[in-house]
């Protein structure tokens, strides 16, 4: 059913918003089995990008292809989406949203579920509004991560949570990430500790792309860490 | 293992394992972790460590029996080798940051001489590692 | 299917304690009438005032149907809704059908507690009226009431989705939007009504009560012809719409 190598090709995208121009002619191409860096300050245009792939917002010019299709409802039931904001019904219990989400993805798989909520330390029986941040970004990650979504967007899924919930987030996407079937992107504003989890990176800075490439090749190319290296481009 | 380095992730771990085959505690035949075992113990990108253990594997230090893990290679030169190697470099690295600050081999060994004297008194050993 | 049910029977639970307050509110407002019923109230202020919850329904369900998806936005969870891989008509109609359920449950309440504390002035009110004349007269006028309640949900949904895609402005923009599809489907009910006269009436009964007589039954028809234009746009209306939610809504904080 998917063909070609390349999760996400974008290409000269472009997207205005009264007042200003979030992006400026981005061009972006990941290929299948990575997980990639989407590495850039607040306001540089990342969740801009992520939300025009997932098609919450509709970009002004250019255009995007996922597995070699346009962003539409077809591509949604490919892609699992985290935004960064809190999307989930709070009056629902944890299980009551795990139950609701898992009506609408053909590749969600029950079966991971118990033991997802475990290594995340939830009680299905908690009432989301009763959850701390660290707590719903974590039930977040697992309504992503019963999926084996080919293409997995992590809108800044570690910012502003508690260290043991950062740590058990890093280590649920390491575990549970199929690099034979899935992409991922995460973006973050701060690298800090998580440059390990990535293949490749892509330097976002007012809306355009500033510099991508391999990490590890990065790495060698400019003698620096990817946190040193972010450091230096946006300081 | 330090990821903030400017060393790329797939080298550091192939490090790691050359050190602990050089100290003995890997041994010709030993069992290492699966690459998805080490990716979670490390919390690193699984591709990475499949890198490094590809790497490895062109390098003559593991070998991939299918179906069973990956083992440390049987080859009898293997620790001498790795230990060497990582002597050589270890030192070739010292030679190089000596140099750059302008002393020549003949006054790096009076220097390290004298060093080693002083090391042995502050620590109190006697005699050497033979 | 089960995909629209679950968005369905999420709006339905999202509903629940308003829906369980109203029910209770209507509950006491009928022993209240009770109560005066036995303090000596006339049983015609009695009727009047039992039919009051009816006339409250009006602006409940214009803020319902206005809330149901304020609420999404709101809350952020529009950020769950527009992700899930449905067509935009799932979303709209889901609201739209658990406001028929809300409707109906609500009017169960209401009817079902009045004929329980005036059973006995009904009896007296319907002694020429069979059975199946209350069921038949009852359940065109509640089928009526729906199709009412339907394009006001569909009017107000329109109006809540153009105003999300502007960034200003967007209580003025609903208000004209809600202007201007009233309008169009006005004019589409009337341009229309020729081509749909061959549609026969639906014959209705009203009662009245005369004090001396007693009870009296009026026949009028309910014209279909001039509304189906206007169902037609409404209809219209729906789609546009769920095109509009799936297509061109912005999601943007």
């Amino acid at each position: 059913m998917i063909q070609g190598s390349q999760a996400l090709v974008v290409r000269d995208l472009r997207k205005k918003y009264p007042g200003t121009e979030a992006l400026k002619g981005i061009d972006l191409t990941l290929p299948k089995g990575e997980i990639c860096g989407l590495l850039g300050p607040n306001g540089s245009g990342k969740s801009t990008l992520l939300k025009c792939v997932i098609g919450l917002l509709q970009a002004d010019s250019g255009t995007i292809e996922i597995f070699g299709q346009k962003p539409s409802r077809h591509t949604k039931a490919q892609i699992a989406f985290v935004p960064e904001i809190d999307n989930l019904y709070r009056w629902m219990t944890v299980q009551e949203t795990i139950d609701f989400i898992s009506t609408f993805y053909e590749d969600w798989e029950p079966q991971r579920v118990p033991d997802l909520l475990d290594f995340m330390r939830l009680e299905p029986e908690k009432r989301v509004s009763s959850l701390s941040k660290g707590m719903r970004a974590r039930l977040k990650l697992i309504l992503t991560l019963a999926r084996t979504a080919p293409l997995v967007l992590l809108d800044e899924p570690f910012s502003g949570i508690d260290p043991s919930s950062r740590d058990r987030i890093v280590e649920g996407i390491v575990r549970e990430f199929k690099s034979e079937e899935q992409t991922m992107i995460i973006s973050t504003h701060a690298v800090g500790d998580t440059e390990q989890l990535f293949d490749s990176v892509v330097f976002l800075d007012e809306g355009t792309v500033n510099l991508q490439g391999n990490a590890e090749d990065l790495r060698v190319r400019y003698r620096k860490s990817i946190n040193d290296l972010f450091k230096e481009v946006f300081a | 293992m330090d990821f903030s380095t400017s060393i790329p992730i797939y080298l550091q771990i192939i490090e790691e394992f050359k050190r602990q085959i050089a100290i003995g505690s890997l041994r010709p035949g030993d069992k290492i972790p699966s690459q998805r075992e080490l990716a979670l113990e490390l919390k690193v990108n699984a591709n990475t460590v499949q890198r490094a253990y590809r790497e490895m594997e062109i390098l003559g230090l593991v070998e991939t029996l299918r179906g069973q893990g990956t083992f440390i290679c049987q080859n009898p030169r293997l620790v001498e080798e790795t230990k060497t190697e990582m002597l050589t470099n270890l030192i070739d690295e010292f030679l190089q940051a000596m140099n750059s600050l302008g002393y020549k081999e003949e006054a790096v060994l009076e220097l390290l001489k004298e060093r080693c004297e002083q090391h042995q008194i502050s620590t109190g050993q006697e005699g050497s590692n033979e | 299917m089960s995909k629209f049910l679950r968005l369905l029977r999420k709006d339905l639970e999202a509903s629940r304690w308003p829906l369980g307050i109203l029910s209770g509110l209507i509950l006491l407002f009928m022993l209240f009438v009770r109560y005066k019923i036995s303090a000596g109230w006339a049983l015609e202020s009695a009727i009047i005032t039992v039919a009051l919850p009816l006339m409250f329904f009006v602006p409940w369900f214009v803020w319902q149907s206005f809330q149901t998806l304020r609420s999404e936005w709101k809350e952020d969870t529009v950020y769950t809704l527009l992700v899930l891989p449905v067509p935009g008509w799932y979303i709209t109609l889901a609201k739209l059908v658990g406001l028929f359920v809300e409707y109906t449950i609500l009017l169960a309440v209401t009817l079902g507690g009045a004929s329980l504390i005036l059973g006995r002035v009904f009896l007296e009110f319907t002694p020429t009226a069979p059975i199946a004349w209350i069921i038949r007269n009852g359940l065109i006028v509640y089928l009526i009431s729906l199709g009412i309640l339907a394009s006001v949900v569909i009017f107000i949904q329109l109006a809540f989705v153009v105003s999300k895609m502007v960034g200003r402005f967007q209580g003025l923009v609903a208000l004209w939007v809600l202007i201007l599809t009233n309008w169009l489907v006005g004019q589409m009910g009337m341009l229309l009504e020729p081509v749909f006269r061959w549609v026969p009436p639906i014959p209705l009964e009203r009662v009245f009560r005369l004090d001396q007589v007693g009870l009296e039954l009026q026949r009028f028809d309910y014209h279909l012809a001039p509304k189906i234009g206007t169902w037609l746009g409404t209809i219209l209306l729906f789609i546009l719409t769920a095109w509009l939610m799936e297509r061109y809504v912005e999601i943007n904080d």
